[in-house]
């Protein structure tokens, strides 16, 4: 009854070398497409696409591919009266999107374009008796909203507008037997949900809860035959899987537990060599989210040619000293 | 967007395509149009959920559409009879479970089901117990459905955890290669069957018959890790009581050294350290050796000046209390010829807390395991999941007398996975660090770790008493945690991998320091050591600054004068 191991094969076509025009002049046109099926579909995430993009093109050295006005002027308009920001113009307020919003004023160090006290009243409107953060006033609890809330406290430089104890205790009741996090008490652990809840660690300084050891092994189980990493065990490999994995590992010092060279194949492989841009894995169709974690997995791999990355923001790391903002991250 | 396939088309393939989707996007947009109107002008009636069924259906993650619908709800509960209200949200439930056939992953629908189930005057939560074991038979690792049958569960009167617990049963026998089941045992299993002897733990039956499952699933497909993870976790882990293990005081950098079992913190915390010098408390603030604001489990002291200058014997107390009560606590007498004085828990020791790593299980049953598995070795001979757990048990049991066999299973690890050989390696160094501090005198100031093939530097929290420390011939990359050595002279670093020294700045006491032929680069690298005042001797012969500043190698070795020479030529 053996299952046969979910991989992909790297076809000996693929990418191999970093074609970093190209993924620039993806990301650039993609925001002028405004009238494209696939870019009206996903207006429900703007806010969260615009920092994908702008991310990606800060790490590539290129924001200034972008009308900053533009870009900042929209974030404005998404505040809602609340504090909150929503994802588009006319959309809900949500604690994914103030991230992202807060977010894309670091990278232009502009926060002080929009009203951060109302920001900070929303956040700690949201939380919850037992600690844990809801997403929006509609009551979805989830560890990853925990990690929005710390990521834009500090990002605005008011993390200790909360009980930091108390939010801590509720990530740390979504702790599993594999040493990994879910989304709520009780729910599985996956890579992308490991992030948010060890990222929540290293902000608030709280990293010696994590099993280590036990945590960097499952994480570095993640990696395939192909190089790819996985989210779950028995799951295919994906590029933004491959973000989370590595960011993990980075932040609990375990980095070198993973074959990098392989990975880099791997990574570079989903590129698009006609339009640009990355897939989440090779001959898939190219987006914006893969755009930016595969480049950001590539600067925590080590290459020169991206700028480097925050793992704990997933922001360039010049934006992060600019804001005197320290995380402490494990070393072995 | 995962998982979509690019497809190389036509141009007229392509042309035909994009007129469909700019049709498409009219309709939607339409629709889209007249929903905001309506929104904007709080107008929320059973048109608004028409209007909004197809563009959920196309794009179900529309996260404010959703609101909208809950809105509506709210409203319509104002005007509306419950029998009314009750079809409409049937309804609801219906349309839910259209959309999530279109796309079972959709955060957003998954959570307007439990908004439904949460408002709908009757709710039926078999039926909905009965759509997950549907949606789970499709696809069985789909965790948005599994945190929705928990929620299901809480909401049932008449789910018992047996029952959870033999619906994974059956999943695991269709197919052992099921994570999801795996875990949702892991939570139940310790509510099922609790051993009132360990918090968390799980009753020894039945953990046997657990163990039997497991051994089934690994036995039938050696390769699927799941069924490897947990078992894993069946070996258990140990819970680290918290105690004193060392106390030193330094009379050079005047300071007093408490090591203790697991990482604290004293600010704002239940812990607290108490330290009387001949009778009088002191009340200076600790600090971890790395000045952070982070937990640790080293805190230092500085003594006030004057204490450390009498000639007189000093009696020092050290307590260390959890809410005013006192966990531990411990006399030390330093008279006025000692350099240190230390203290070491006779109850305590470092083996215990290594091999907590997996001593829930009693030893019994880990050599039982130890032997069920080095049998399906003699059948699998290079199943790597195998080997590690062999090395897993091996170190629990005895890490000193299986040394040997924990060694050539690694190696034999890092040849059949060499993706993962810096996580053995790892694993390797510190067991074999390990092995050193289990079997040296804890009093003992000298140490050496010289030539054991080592990558990185565990442990070195429960070293603090070593003055002269040997790590020279390994592979060491980082010494960050050498910081823990606060009574450390000599620091023999010779022939690793060292690109920077960071780490060593923190040492008070250090005196020597040999980094030759390591990887540093440049002056610069060394810029840390200038916060050691006590430092003398520092050799560097043998690294690649040497090439790019061309110094000349009379600066191998720095007697305490040509060490100031250092700040001055720094770039």
């Amino acid at each position: 009854m053996a299952t046969p191991m979910k991989d992909v094969v790297i076809s000996e076509k693929a990418p191999t070398t970093l074609l970093l025009q190209k993924h620039a002049d993806f990301i650039a046109a993609y925001g002028t497409k405004k009238d494209d099926y696939e870019y009206c579909m996903t207006e429900y995430l703007r806010m969260s696409g615009i920092y994908w993009g702008l991310t990606a093109l800060s790490l590539m050295g290129k924001l200034d591919k972008v009308d900053k006005q533009e870009v900042l002027d929209f974030v404005k308009k998404c505040q809602h009266e609340n504090g909150g920001f929503a994802a588009s113009l006319g959309h809900d307020p949500h604690l994914l999107y103030t991230l992202s919003a807060i977010q894309i004023l670091s990278l232009y160090d502009a926060v002080d374009c929009i009203n951060s006290d109302k920001v900070v009243e929303y956040i700690k409107g949201l939380q919850q008796e037992d600690g844990s953060f809801v997403g929006d006033k509609w009551g979805e609890v989830d560890s990853k909203f925990s990690f929005c809330a710390v990521a834009t406290l500090i990002l605005l430089g008011k993390l200790d507008a909360i009980d930091v104890e108390k939010t801590a205790e509720f990530v740390l009741s979504c702790m599993n037997f594999d040493g990994g996090f879910g989304s709520r008490p009780d729910s599985e652990s996956h890579s992308g949900q490991i992030y948010c809840c060890v990222g929540f660690l290293a902000i608030t300084g709280r990293l010696h809860h994590v099993n280590v050891d036990m945590l960097g092994w499952w994480l570095c189980e993640r990696q395939l035959p192909s190089g790819g990493l996985n989210g779950r065990p028995e799951k295919l490999p994906d590029v933004c899987y491959s973000w989370w994995v590595l960011s993990s590992l980075k932040i609990i010092g375990r980095l070198h537990w993973i074959d990098k060279d392989k990975l880099v194949q791997f990574i570079l492989a989903c590129q698009d060599d006609e339009t640009g841009g990355f897939a989440d894995r090779p001959g898939d169709m190219v987006d914006p989210f893969h755009t930016l974690f595969g480049l950001a997995g590539l600067s925590l791999l080590g290459d020169n040619s991206v700028k480097l990355v925050n793992p704990v923001f997933c922001m360039p790391q010049e934006t992060i000293d600019k804001l005197n903002i320290r995380v402490h991250l494990l070393t072995l | 967007m995962h998982g979509r396939v690019k497809v190389r088309t036509v141009a007229e393939q392509a042309e035909a395509k994009k007129k469909e989707k700019e049709k498409k996007l009219q309709a939607y947009n339409a629709a889209l149009e007249k929903i905001f109107e309506k929104r904007n002008n709080q107008i929320l009636d059973e048109e608004g959920l028409k209007l909004s069924l197809e563009v959920l259906l196309a794009n179900p993650d529309f996260y404010t559409l959703w609101n909208f619908r809950k809105d509506i709800f709210f409203s319509l509960k104002e005007s509306r009879p419950t029998e009314e209200l009750q079809k409409l949200y049937e309804e609801e439930l219906h349309f839910i479970e259209s959309c999530l056939r279109v796309n079972p992953k959709s955060y957003g629908t998954w959570d307007h089901r439990t908004f439904v189930m949460n408002n709908i005057p009757q709710a039926d939560w078999k039926r909905e117990l009965f759509l997950c074991n549907k949606f789970l038979e499709y696809d069985e690792r789909n965790f948005h459905c599994w945190d929705y049958r928990r929620f299901v569960v809480k909401n049932s009167t008449n789910i018992t955890i047996q029952d959870e617990f033999d619906f994974t049963t059956d999943k695991i026998s269709s197919n052992f290669s099921n994570y999801s089941s795996w875990h949702y045992r892991s939570k139940l299993l310790p509510l099922l069957q609790p051993d009132p002897e360990q918090p968390a733990g799980v009753k020894e039956e039945a953990l046997l018959k657990e163990f039997e499952i497991v051994q089934n699933a690994i036995f039938t497909d050696p390769d699927d890790q799941s069924a490897w993870f947990y078992h894993k976790w069946l070996l258990g882990r140990g819970e680290i009581k918290l105690d004193l293990l060392h106390v030193v005081i330094i009379r050079k950098s005047k300071r007093v050294v408490v090591n203790v079992t697991k990482p604290i913190h004293l600010v704002d915390t239940p812990y607290k350290i108490q330290l009387e010098v001949n009778g009088n408390t002191i009340t200076d603030k600790w600090q971890n050796p790395f000045d952070t604001n982070l937990h640790s489990p080293v805190w230092i002291m500085l003594l006030p000046d004057g204490i450390m200058s009498t000639d007189d014997t000093m009696e020092i107390s050290v307590k260390l209390l959890n809410d005013s009560e006192t966990i531990s606590s411990c006399l030390l007498t330093m008279k006025s010829s000692m350099k240190q004085a230390s203290y070491h828990s006779t109850t305590v020791k470092p083996a215990a807390i290594f091999s907590s790593e997996l001593t829930a299980a009693k030893s019994a049953i880990l050599e039982q395991e130890l032997q069920s598995i080095q049998e399906l070795l003699e059948l699998e001979t290079e199943n790597k999941w195998a080997i590690l757990t062999v090395v897993q048990l091996m170190k629990s049991l005895d890490s000193i007398r299986y040394a040997t066999e924990i060694k050539n299973n690694l190696e034999k690890l890092q040849s059949i996975d060499p993706k993962r050989e810096r996580y053995y390696n790892d694993f390797g160094s510190k067991i074999v660090i390990e092995n050193q501090i289990k079997t040296m005198d804890p009093l003992e100031s000298m140490l050496q770790l010289n030539n054991l093939s080592l990558t990185a530097a565990y442990h070195m929290e429960y070293l603090l008493i070593l003055q002269d420390l040997d790590v020279s011939h390994n592979h060491i990359t980082n010494v960050k945690n050498f910081a823990y050595l606060q009574c450390l002279e000599v620091l023999n670093l010779d022939d690793n991998q060292l690109d920077n020294v960071d780490g060593l700045e923190f040492l008070p006491s250090i005196v020597s320091i040999s980094l030759r032929r390591n990887f540093l680069a440049n002056l610069e690298v060394l810029r840390p050591l200038q916060r050691c005042k006590t430092l003398v001797m520092l050799c560097l012969d043998g690294n690649p600054l040497f090439a790019s500043s061309g110094m000349p190698h009379m600066f191998v070795c720095l007697s305490s004068i040509q060490m100031s020479i250092i700040p001055k030529n720094f770039p």
